[in-house]
């Protein structure tokens, strides 16, 4: 009998031993995949399908080796102690997601590597090869639906109680798979939308916008030039041009509209081609610009596109400098001041100004199409020009535009979801709040190069049911000179044909809510201001006229009632502006309704 | 490439024949409602105005109001108002709003013209009461290593300890 407690006390020494040193060879197995996973994108992307391939292997290699050492009887059994248990689950189902990772997502992009590189995005002479893009979409999607389940398995471990080490590990985990999602993701919906809007299933056509921020608007600014891009089995070319003011004005709106953006914008969001991007909501400005496109030309468009000059000159970064036929050389520099200052200085007709728009944007798009320019930087340019609301996409066909949703090329309204927050703010179910602040010019001119934006958030908690107040602040400031009036050229300050003086600046500015935060109004100077209350599709929207003499400046403060406690950030959507806005942190304090 | 000369072509006309063309009229937006007061206590009344040029002159403008209760209420709280008046000779109106006794969140009044079809919104906000503090402070747990080493060392002994005392027990009882 003795002999037998003994031997029970041997065998528990023994399990706990067991498990402690499997625990350590796991720990170490675990520690040498992870990095090596996150460099695998890179080598893909690099179109190194060699080196891709022999990590890939060095990765299964590790993976297996920890999902064996934490896999057996006597783990499992352990996972049923109290506080150890916990670890050891937390630490069995990492080992069994590098594992998940290395067989499902990382096995089909490396057997991609070497045909879907950057090079296969880069045109020759004028059409993109879509047999490779096409070829890629059983893989890409295949990876980018492992990633997914493996970021939200990562997301389900639960660390409540687990030591430091473990809940260290499980984040890290969490932060190399999100990282990886994010990339499977947009190139999945790359190839997946690509090849159809490169024209594989049939010619398309597309509306490019050319946006002009001098005169703001929700989406950027008025569409001035507009250009339609015609596809065929991925050939691409530019068929037409037109400006905005080659466009009749509609009587009625051109397709009905949402009760909430006539109420907010009016029935000119239909009316003018100069309007459809009056509502930050691009899925109604695309859909508004192909209609009044087909009244006007007969043509129905399949999708419209819109870019403003910030993002042209992203793209003059990866093509250099081009000379214009007027002789001007357009560069990743001056491009911006070329377009949206200097050309009201030079022509005063509104048509030529349109013409020098479209003639730029059309020699830059001649340049990228014809495989000039390095495709790296391209892409780079594309991608920040999308991350900054600069590049929008709106898709007819329903299908495609599913594909586009959710991402920041569909131009949708700001929207909080649950899994925003990083780290510990997603594990307890906090989120990042996403608010809106959208500009539209009612000077009638081309003022916006001499308005100047600052935005601040913040955010207290003063009531007892732990309800959070939000402060939006949004300061605008019209820098242009004391004799504007007279040194302005007439087209730029309006001359007073809409009722503003010359040099003055009116704007609308519009601040959006989360859908779930109440409206508490607006203030200026810490006193309540008039403004106009509304919602837009569940947001609730502080809009504010302000009219600002040269010099002037003013900081308008929309608050909102948060639904739940805060845990997350502070986010803004906003009208891409010329300048660069780096958003100020307030300190907010509790005298507020 | 022939579009680019077609655009300097174009440029060079326009350059030789350009005329200033009259701008379009009146595709500048505007604001046109102004709410008196931000928020409104239950019960309490704010004028809504709307600015002169936003309807025909004279014509029927139909108000309507509807009362969206907080999501997390079951009891309906929704108040719906409905009146028509006539806008002033400078198509401008004005509407008192008053909520009811028990409102909570958010009212919105829309006015629409009888002729023009043209249509103003506004949002009035009841801010929800404050209630007491409802969520419990999380604790965290964070054990350092070496004392989960000796909790499971601890169970494992008492596990031991049991077995011996049963056994010697049961030695003892045979």
């Amino acid at each position: 009998m003795w002999l037998s407690v003994v031997g029970l006390a041997v065998l528990l020494i023994a399990a706990v031993v067991w498990v402690g040193v499997r625990g350590l060879l796991a720990k170490d197995e675990l520690e040498a995949a992870v990095p090596l996973a996150s460099s695998i994108p890179e080598q893909i992307i690099g179109g190194d399908p060699v080196t891709a391939g022999q990590t890939a292997e060095k990765l299964s290699g590790h993976a297996a080796s920890a999902v064996s050492l934490t896999g057996d009887p006597v783990w499992r059994a352990a996972e049923l102690l109290p506080w150890v248990g916990g670890n050891l689950t937390a630490v069995r189902e990492v080992a069994a997601i590098v594992d998940q990772l290395a067989t499902d997502a990382i096995g089909p992009l490396v057997s991609m590597a070497g045909s879907i590189g950057v090079d296969q995005f880069k045109p020759v002479d004028g059409a993109i090869a879509l047999q490779p893009l096409l070829d890629a979409q059983p893989a890409m999607s295949q990876a980018d639906v492992a990633v997914k389940a493996a970021l939200q398995r990562t997301r389900d471990i639960d660390t409540a109680g687990t030591v430091d080490v473990v809940s260290a590990a499980v984040e890290e985990l969490e932060g190399v798979v999100g990282e990886a999602e994010s990339v499977t993701d947009a190139i999945n919906r790359a190839v997946t939308l690509l090849p159809a809007a490169l024209g594989a299933d049939g010619p398309r056509n597309y509306l490019m916008l050319f946006q002009n921020p001098a005169e703001p608007r929700s989406g950027g600014g008025i569409p001035g030039a507009l250009a339609m891009i015609h596809t065929e089995n991925g050939a691409i070319e530019l068929s037409e041009q037109a400006s905005s003011s080659d466009f009749s004005h509609f009587d009625e709106p051109v397709l009905p509209l949402p009760i909430e953006t006539e109420g907010l914008y009016g029935s000119i969001v239909g009316e003018y081609i100069q309007n459809v991007t009056l509502t930050p909501h691009f899925a109604l400005s695309g859909a508004l610009a192909q209609e009044m496109w087909r009244l006007q030309y007969g043509t129905t468009v399949d999708g419209v596109i819109s870019v403003d000059p910030v993002a042209l000159s992203y793209l003059l970064r990866a093509t250099g400098p081009i000379t214009l036929a007027t002789g001007d050389v357009l560069t990743s520099d001056n491009a911006v001041q070329l377009l949206l200052s200097d050309v009201y200085a030079r022509y005063e007709d509104p048509a030529m100004q349109d013409l020098f728009f479209a003639a730029a944007a059309a020699a830059v798009f001649d340049t990228v199409a014809s495989g000039q320019g390095d495709p790296v930087k391209l892409i780079s340019a594309l991608a920040q020009a999308g991350q900054e609301r600069r590049l929008l996409v709106w898709s007819s066909a329903p299908e495609e535009q599913a594909v586009l949703e959710g991402t920041t090329l569909a131009g949708e309204l700001p929207a909080s979801d649950a899994a925003s927050g990083s780290g510990a703010a997603a594990e307890s179910g906090a989120s990042d709040e996403w608010f809106g602040v959208y500009l539209n010019d009612a000077t009638g001119s081309k003022m916006g190069m001499h308005l100047d934006v600052q935005l601040g958030t913040g955010q207290v908690t003063c009531r007892q049911d732990g309800r959070p107040y939000y402060a939006i602040d949004v300061t605008l400031t019209n820098t242009a000179p004391a004799d504007a009036a007279t040194s302005l050229p007439e087209y730029v300050t309006g001359g007073g044909w809409f009722g503003v003086t010359p040099g003055h600046i009116k704007s609308l500015v519009s601040v959006y809510g989360p859908t779930d935060s109440q409206n508490l109004g607006l203030f200026v100077n810490g006193a309540t201001a008039e403004a106009h209350p509304t919602t837009d599709e569940g947001h609730p929207v502080t809009l504010k006229e302000v009219e600002l003499v040269p010099g002037e400046s003013v900081t308008l403060r929309a608050m909102f009632l948060g639904a739940d406690e805060f845990g997350g950030d502070i986010r803004i959507d906003a009208t891409p502006f010329v300048n660069q806005i780096v958003t100020q942190q307030l300190a907010i304090a509790c005298e507020v309704p | 490439m022939m579009k680019k000369t077609l655009a300097t072509a174009a440029l060079a006309l326009l350059a030789v024949l350009a005329v200033p063309t009259a701008a379009s009229a009146a595709y500048v937006p505007a604001a046109d409602v102004v709410v008196a007061d931000n928020t409104v206590v239950a019960g309490a009344a704010t004028n809504v105005g709307i600015a002169a040029g936003s309807f025909t002159p004279s014509e029927p403008v139909t108000f309507s109001v509807t009362g969206e209760g907080s999501a997390t209420l079951a009891i309906l709280r929704a108040a719906t108002v409905s009146l028509t008046k006539a806008a002033a000779a400078d198509g401008s109106t004005s509407v008192k709003v008053t909520l009811p006794a028990n409102a909570s969140g958010t009212y919105t009044l829309t006015a629409t013209g009888g002729t023009s079809g043209n249509v103003a919104t506004a949002a009035i906000t009841a801010v929800a009461a404050d209630g007491s503090a409802t969520a419990l402070p999380r604790t965290g747990g964070e054990i350092p290593f070496a004392v989960i080493w000796i909790a499971a060392g601890a169970v494992a002994l008492g596990v031991v300890l049991v077995a011996v005392l049963t056994l010697r027990r049961r030695n003892q009882t045979a």
